[in-house]
């Protein structure tokens, strides 16, 4: 005979679990669906892509400048890293995130010998393979080198105890020049033409009014107010200079004018490591592993939930 | 045990559904993505078309061109304008790039026009469309062998044939196109 406490803890584990199966059975789905798209999606080249959703495979290389890993100071175009300290909490102990970041900020761009395309890594799902640098320091792992002892002092990470040091656990992910990338994501202008003019527009603007010396060329008839009109001139006039401006200044580069992003309807953004036919088996297993195991784990999670009412009442 | 088996039953039903959906969206998805490969192509024709007449109306300038390499050119910028469907355009196209080549061979022949800096311009821009050109008919031609192969594929095929979608043809290069260009049948006697 069960006590109550267990027949609720009991339901609430089979509840759980049988929350995880649909899920799974869900994601699993979502994956299936993913791989088709990547198999419905040819190669583009960069020097012919057209706007929209692209799939690129190139070399990358660095945009404006070479980057430094911030574990390893490796030259890489991208890196993200995790730093993880070795907790003990009560009873348990386990592995606990103190730091993590990435060059989401810094483009780069990507060479396929036809053309060149800048990269925006921040919203994109990205498929690094195995981490290019892993360190464990503590109980297997030597003790910490040097360079991560001034990593850890900058970021005024914790890692030494009363009685000597916590275990530490490092890694990095790069992406380095000439390393093969894959892309899957949407060509679009970089940078809005229109846009970036009334932002620019607006922000002088917002300088002239808080100058009482340019308000004062402003005001054309000197009677120490600007009228609707004259700021209405004072706008068509700046609105004409800026436009000029802008016509002067030489045309942006092709490999500059363009940017992978994510997109707005397509919604997909991938950028991996790993080739195209790599990704696709991975998906594959990923999305039947899921699909199946999720079905089953939610039946028999189910189903163990309705025999247990039905012993019950 | 029985309710076990039709709960996995509920989820295969809700899976082979799913399956249907994701077959039929995938289908749309690669035959649209012919239509977009095939007007991305336009986009590039209708540019090099733009270019002819000025590549013509700068060699009408030099005496080396004869009168009919040029009204040739124009004829052909013409039909392949009016060309309709892959097979008719392919031809048509690739007889245009043909002449176009005769063309650059006359100036690689003549040092006066070789060095004109407005041939030497439109030359690259030209060049410069047909290598995409060359490029988006491989897009097209990747994007029609996915729907081909979809659409024989099975589960794939029962959808495609409820949908009645049938194989589309692919953007053949022509067997002249291949050749190099004769550059003896432009000089000008």
């Amino acid at each position: 005979m069960r006590s109550n406490q267990d027949t609720f803890k009991l339901t609430a584990y089979l509840a759980i679990f049988a929350g995880i199966g649909i899920w799974l059975f869900f994601d699993g789905f979502k994956k299936w669906r993913r791989k088709r798209l990547i198999e419905n999606i040819p190669t583009s080249k960069i020097r012919s892509m057209a706007m929209g959703l692209v799939e690129l495979y190139g070399q990358a290389t660095p945009w404006q400048f070479i980057l430094k890993g911030p574990l390893t100071g490796r030259d890489c175009v991208f890196y993200k890293y995790m730093v993880e300290r070795y907790e003990r909490r009560g009873k348990s102990s386990s592995w606990v995130k103190v730091a993590t970041g990435g060059s989401y900020d810094n483009l780069f761009h990507i060479d396929d010998g036809t053309g060149i395309v800048l990269i925006n890594p921040r919203r994109a799902e990205l498929n690094l393979d195995k981490p290019d640098f892993s360190f464990e320091s503590g109980l297997f792992g030597g003790d910490i080198p040097s360079n991560l002892v001034s990593f850890l002092d900058q970021n005024d990470i914790k890692y030494q105890t009363w009685f000597g040091k916590h275990r530490m656990r490092f890694r990095e992910w790069d992406i380095c020049p000439n390393d093969q990338v894959y892309i899957l994501g949407t060509v679009k202008k970089n940078g809005n033409f229109v846009s970036d003019f009334k932002m620019k527009l607006n922000d002088r603007l917002r300088e002239i009014k808080a100058k009482p010396e340019e308000m004062k060329k402003i005001d054309s008839d000197g009677d120490g107010t600007v009228s609707v009109y004259e700021w209405e001139q004072a706008v068509a006039k700046l609105k004409e200079e800026m436009m000029e401006a802008q016509l002067r200044q030489p045309e942006q580069p092709q490999e500059t004018s363009f940017v992978i992003d994510k997109g707005q309807e397509e919604t997909i953004f991938i950028v991996s490591e790993k080739s195209e036919k790599d990704l696709l088996q991975h998906l594959n297993w990923q999305s039947l592993a899921e699909i199946i195991g999720g079905a089953l784990l939610a039946s028999g999670c189910i189903f163990g939930f309705i025999k247990m009412l039905t012993t019950l009442f | 045990m029985g309710i076990f088996v039709l709960l996995v039953l509920l989820f295969l039903l809700f899976g082979l559904i799913s399956y249907a959906f994701t077959i039929y969206n995938g289908l749309i998805r690669v035959s649209r993505n012919i239509e977009k490969a095939w007007a991305n192509i336009d986009v590039i024709l209708k540019q090099r078309h733009d270019e002819i007449p000025k590549l013509i109306k700068i060699c009408e300038q030099f005496s080396q061109y004869e009168r009919g390499t040029l009204e040739r050119v124009i004829e052909l910028r013409t039909a392949a304008m009016n060309a309709t469907g892959v097979a008719d355009k392919a031809v048509k196209e690739g007889n245009l790039t043909k002449a176009l080549g005769g063309i650059w061979a006359v100036g690689e022949a003549y040092p006066d026009l070789k060095s004109n800096n407005n041939i030497h311009q439109l030359q690259t821009r030209i060049s410069g469309l047909e290598s995409e050109l060359a490029d988006r008919r491989e897009l097209y031609n990747d994007s029609v062998n996915i729907y081909n192969i979809r659409i024989n594929q099975v589960p794939d095929m029962i959808i495609a044939n409820m949908l009645s979608y049938r194989e589309k043809e692919m953007f053949r290069i022509s067997e002249d196109e291949k050749k190099d260009v004769d550059i003896s049948l432009n000089l000008p006697k």
